[in-house]
């Protein structure tokens, strides 16, 4: 993590455009997750000792084995992918879109893919290697009902305003959580509840099963992205001169648009629908470095892991810490993620419409 | 030996709305051309048709002797470099960069920026005066910075033919003349210039030819000269003008 700024100045093609400053920032800052990663991963009653005696595999011979290398390492490795495909999703989604606003939450991709993981919950199939593929597949036929909508948007080669954008995402998100409800209201009780736990964002897991069942495809998006980020840096320009850049636009949008909702859906099947992440961290990031996504796309990966295992500690942590201090807190409780997530984005977010707007109103003066 | 840019018959409509008509030019290599006329003369489609970018219903554009909608984009991009009218920028890109995307017509699968492009992106800010603005983020450039940006990109290109949509707008005279006469040293080397104006004093001092256009159809081609006429500006833009050719062979079109 430390490595990658200081390869920074050949690649992204200047020592002109970076600054002391920001290699000191990005280092310190790369320091501070990877202490951050260790914390979720201490205290709670285990005894590290023996944790890490055990093979972190198993067969695990005390329960601070089974606790540390069967619940604890796999959530921090999970919210490391999630969060870092979520992140590296909305990077897409904002070059395609010309819009620092999208994202797969915001667009609507992960309500479709929500959906889709209510119906797999409604018929559930039997044998390992289904139930591996099941739910993803799913996630991705749902994630295509926006997916279709925002690809007549981005094919159409214009930039959109803000407005038309958010519109849009409001309207699906509004609709496909209706018909989420309906299917909640004639399933049984059991299933409602497990769906509404997902709907919330967890990263909770045990064992590797689903971590291995998850990583290869969204690891394989993410490379197809990072492999287009030349041109998606020369689709923020309008796409007229992108083409007279050498860029096929069409083939180029289409496969971005297609890779960013495989990855969300795939994410989305493991973790339920975490929002904002893939706006608040690519955002944070074009501030610290560049807008270039060719330093975006590894750093959004990087960055948006360790900011979703941050905010899954202090939802999990985040309780233990007030009820240490005194404060009634049921003792099983957490914060889901999403929801931490969404308390932090959602401000974020409404702060960058505003912005957004005040520069189209003084751009018409 | 094989023209820059063979246009024949060429026929563009957007939906019912015919655009180009039947436009024919030959531009050989080495010239720099001047295309003029009225608003909605078809002059920024024209210009589409030449790289590529828009598909006419008939005719053909060969570039170098070979028919341009048939190239890859990226080899339509190492061949002719476009600038067009109005450029938006979506995220925080800087000047430096905005340059470096010239280079992606040669850019490999790692698509990292070398030294080289690098040296190329400067020298052309350096051309055209304005190195200074390398590190500034294009979107706060003011107009006339952000125009010459995007000249020094398609300098950074290294096209051997340039095509440029009002490459003098928002360029105060200092700019436009040192703009120009980049451009016009480019020519000297063999380049090949393809350029619309709205001012009809800067398309008479610095084009070898002008092509007007009215309505979809060429009025007249040739040397600047034998096109501006008085009579026919007259009846192209409805109102009286006086055509005065100086005594060192400058043309100067004003009100009377």
């Amino acid at each position: 993590m430390t490595a990658l700024p200081a390869k920074l100045p050949r690649g992204s093609g200047a020592p002109l455009g970076l600054s002391r400053l920001t290699v000191l920032v990005s280092v310190g800052f790369a320091l501070c997750l990877l202490v951050l990663l260790v914390v979720p991963l201490l205290g709670g009653g285990v005894d590290l000792r023996l944790a890490l005696a055990a093979p972190p595999f198993g067969p695990y011979d005390s329960p601070d084995a089974l606790v540390f290398w069967g619940t604890r390492v796999p959530r921090v490795l999970l919210g490391l992918l999630v969060g870092g495909s979520l992140a590296v999703s909305g990077l897409a989604f904002q070059a395609v879109l010309r819009n620092p606003l999208a994202d797969p939450y915001v667009l609507g991709v992960s309500s479709g893919a929500a959906l889709g993981k209510a119906l797999a919950m409604l018929w559930p199939v039997s044998g390992s290697l289904a139930i591996v593929l099941w739910t993803p597949m799913w996630c991705f036929v749902g994630a295509l009902v926006p997916l279709l909508l925002l690809y007549g948007f981005a094919a159409s080669g214009r930039r959109f305003s803000a407005m038309s954008l958010l519109l849009a995402g409001v309207m699906v998100n509004v609709s496909l959580s209706a018909v989420i409800l309906l299917i909640q209201y004639f399933a049984d009780f059991t299933k409602v509840r497990q769906m509404q736990l997902w709907w919330m964002g967890a990263l909770d897991v045990i064992g590797y099963g689903r971590l291995a069942g998850t990583a290869p495809l969204a690891v394989l998006a993410v490379m197809v992205i990072w492999l287009h980020a030349r041109a998606m840096n020369l689709l923020s320009l309008d796409s007229c001169t992108a083409a007279h850049l050498g860029v096929d636009v069409r083939r180029t949008v289409n496969l971005l648009v297609w890779a960013a909702s495989v990855l969300t859906a795939t994410v989305v099947a493991v973790s339920g629908p975490i929002g904002f992440v893939g706006l608040i961290v690519p955002h944070a990031l074009r501030l610290m470095f560049n807008a270039d996504n060719r330093l975006l796309v590894p750093l959004s990966m990087t960055y948006g892991g360790a900011f979703l295992v941050l905010c899954d500690t202090v939802g999990w942590r985040g309780l233990q810490f007030a009820r240490w201090l005194g404060a009634p807190v049921a003792f099983s409780a957490e914060i889901p993620v999403g929801v931490v997530t969404a308390l932090v984005g959602g401000p974020l977010f409404l702060f960058l419409l505003f912005r957004t707007m005040r520069a189209q109103a003084a751009a018409c003066d | 030996m094989t023209a820059a840019i063979e246009a024949h018959h060429l026929f563009f409509s957007y939906g019912h709305q015919a655009v180009l008509r039947d436009i024919s030019v030959v531009i050989e290599q080495g010239e720099f051309w001047g295309i003029v006329g009225p608003n909605g003369a078809g002059k920024t489609t024209l210009l589409l048709t030449m790289t590529g970018y828009l598909r006419p219903q008939h005719g053909v554009v060969l570039v170098e002797g070979q028919p341009v909608v048939r190239m890859s984009r990226r080899e339509a991009a190492s061949r002719v470099a476009f600038v067009a009218q109005k450029a938006e920028v979506a995220f925080p890109f800087t000047a430096l960069e905005v340059v470096l995307m010239g280079r992606h017509p040669y850019s490999g699968l790692a698509a990292l920026d070398s030294a080289g492009d690098v040296e190329t992106a400067l020298h052309a800010l350096e051309q055209l005066g304005c190195p200074d603005i390398a590190t500034k983020r294009f979107n706060e450039l003011s107009g006339g910075e952000q125009q010459l940006v995007l000249l020094a990109r398609a300098l950074a290109q290294e096209a051997p033919v340039f095509v440029l949509d009002e490459p003098t707008s928002f360029l105060d005279l200092r700019r436009q003349w040192m703009a120009l006469q980049v451009f016009a040293d480019l020519r000297a080397r063999g380049a090949t210039i393809v350029a619309t104006f709205h001012d009809l004093n800067i398309a008479a001092r610095w084009c070898s030819k002008l092509l007007l256009l009215h309505d979809g159809l060429v009025e007249a081609a040739g040397p600047p000269a034998d096109v501006l006429t008085p009579t026919r500006l007259e009846s192209l833009y409805g109102i009286p003008l006086a055509v005065d050719l100086r005594s060192d062979g400058i043309i100067r079109v004003d009100y009377p």
